[in-house]
């Protein structure tokens, strides 16, 4: 463009006037565009804060009057460990290892030890104020917040019985890099699930949701239910917590930080990182528009609503119902015909009074349904997108790019549930040996915030906490 | 530590711009918050142990 002004101006000097004020408007709009991807990223950080400020109220409301403060310096933790560490080494995870532990550069040379070590270590001179950068805290503030929110997912299954300190290192675990890891191999446009199995989870209903609903599996087996959760004859009792209405306006705040969410799994056009100079893409590169996921985002929402008042009409599932209606739908809501993601969210959500069933079973005493919601309806979003989106070319490129597949999607959705419920397990079990994992009896008997909170959440009383623990 | 500016001015400036950088400092001071992380995790643990002990023996 340059060299074509210059060559009209060597052979039209009287357009020079124009000339300049055309390279002056290319000037104005590039820094314009510049200007409006970094916003962009950044205003998407506190929409996903609000993710948090659900979690907060919703894990302290579903705590009986005993445990609440203890559940919410629970959750306020996970999130303040979450910002140095993945400061530390999440954000570098995410750009080493897409090829795998070798650390290998990928075939799009934006990842392996050279890439990670010169562009996401934590002393590289743009992991901060840097005036020739204007782009890395932002993206490393939206993936911290992403990973936060992995860390907040397994905090409200874990309520009223797990030690904070053992709770903190499992959440760094989680949210600072196992689902790091499955960000790199199957988010990253190099990651070897993405390049040699077409997997697609535009949404992260697998890497984000699968990866923490089944972290938290793997604890819940070592840390055990609550005591009064189970009789001797092995039936389960209902815990209620002591607010359903704080519990459900916080589920209600999630949804609306989810939006956040989803726009952070957008890749701006027109700057040097991104993948076109004119269109919207997913991460993968692939075109996409926020009209698009804008239709199925809210699809997946109601039909999340209406088919869980189907099967339970229960205010608590409706709303997790919600959630989990967008979760059914995260991995392909860059595709979705809008009535399928409807009936994909549909689907998802009668699936949760069978799979929460299911665990409570088995024994486990999901305090808040985490397991299902994210991890059962994570996996459900993955193969969702197999079964009814196959065909698409997973990445860019011409014609004989990989493509989605019911064989990739289960093959990743395989890889997500390992990625979560190993570390979930084995951590924990070594927090379990050395007894760092779950609180003693007489303070669980007797509550979590008389025995450690040096505050009262209802000062002036409130009704006492219901059987059967009590 | 201090501005890592050549000069007194902001004309010209360019690159990182935090305080030390390029000093050969920033790996100290990560060094720094990362201790502290551990010695709040770690004191966190010892006052959460007391407390679960002090409840068991009441």
């Amino acid at each position: 463009m340059e060299e074509q002004l210059a060559e009209l101006l060597k052979n039209s000097p009287e357009l020079k006037p124009l000339i300049d004020q055309v390279a002056a408007l290319g000037q104005k709009s590039g820094t314009g565009n510049t200007a409006f991807a970094e916003v962009y990223y950044f205003l998407c950080i506190p929409l996903m804060v609000l993710i948090h400020v659900g979690f907060l109220a919703y894990e302290m409301g579903a705590s009986r009057t005993k445990n609440v403060l203890a559940s919410g310096i629970k959750n306020i933790l996970a999130f303040a460990f979450m910002v140095p560490t993945f400061y530390y080494f999440g954000w570098f995870v995410y750009y080493a290892f897409p090829q795998g532990f070798g650390m290998g550069a990928g075939p799009n040379g934006i990842s392996g030890w050279d890439v990670a070590v010169g562009a996401a270590n934590p002393i590289s001179a743009v992991m901060g104020p840097n005036l020739g950068d204007n782009i890395t805290g932002v993206f490393v503030g939206a993936f911290t917040l992403f990973a936060a929110t992995t860390a907040s997912i397994m905090s409200g299954a874990v309520i009223e019985r797990i030690q904070v300190g053992g709770f903190i290192i499992l959440a760094i675990v989680l949210g600072s890099f196992a689902w790091v890891l499955g960000a790199a191999w199957g988010w990253h446009a190099d990651g070897w699930l993405v390049q040699n199995w077409g997997y697609h989870d535009f949404g992260a209903a697998g890497l984000v949701h699968a990866v923490a609903g089944f972290f938290a599996l793997g604890v819940l087996i070592n840390l055990g239910p609550r005591i009064g959760k189970f009789n001797a004859d092995g039936s389960a009792n209902h815990i209620a917590g002591h607010n359903m209405p704080l519990t459900l306006i916080g589920l209600m705040t999630i949804i609306a930080g989810f939006w956040g969410f989803l726009m952070g799994c957008v890749i701006v056009p027109g700057e040097a990182w991104s993948w076109s100079a004119t269109g919207w893409n997913t991460i993968y590169g692939t075109p996409m528009t926020l009209s698009g996921m804008t239709f199925n985002i809210l699809m997946g929402f109601a039909g999340g609503i209406i088919g869980a008042w189907l099967v339970t009409r229960d205010p608590f599932w409706m709303m997790s119902g919600a959630l989990g209606g967008i979760i059914s739908c995260a991995s392909g809501l860059d595709l979705w015909w809008p009535p399928l993601a409807f009936a994909v969210g549909f689907v998802g959500a009668c699936m949760m009074p069978a799979s929460y069933r299911f665990f409570e079973k088995l024994g486990i005493d999901d305090a808040v349904g985490a397991v299902t919601v994210h991890g059962t309806l994570g996996l459900w979003g993955v193969i969702s997108v197999g079964i009814f989106a196959m065909g698409y070319p997973a990445l860019q490129g011409d014609a004989g790019v990989v493509q989605i597949s019911f064989v990739g999607q289960l093959v990743g959705a395989v890889v997500m549930f390992l990625l979560g419920f190993v570390p979930g397990y084995v951590v924990s079990l070594v927090l379990r040996a050395i007894g760092l994992l779950r609180v003693g009896e007489a303070a669980e008997l007797a509550g979590l915030d008389p025995t450690k909170v040096p505050a009262s959440a209802y000062p002036e009383g409130i009704g006492a906490s219901a059987a059967p623990a009590e | 530590m201090g501005s890592p500016l050549a000069e007194a001015t902001w004309n010209g400036a360019e690159g990182a711009m935090y305080t030390g950088a390029g000093s050969g400092m920033e790996a100290v001071w990560l060094g720094v918050s990362i201790v502290m992380c551990v010695v709040a995790l770690i004191v966190g643990i010892k006052h959460e142990n007391d407390a679960y002990k002090r409840k068991q023996a009441e």
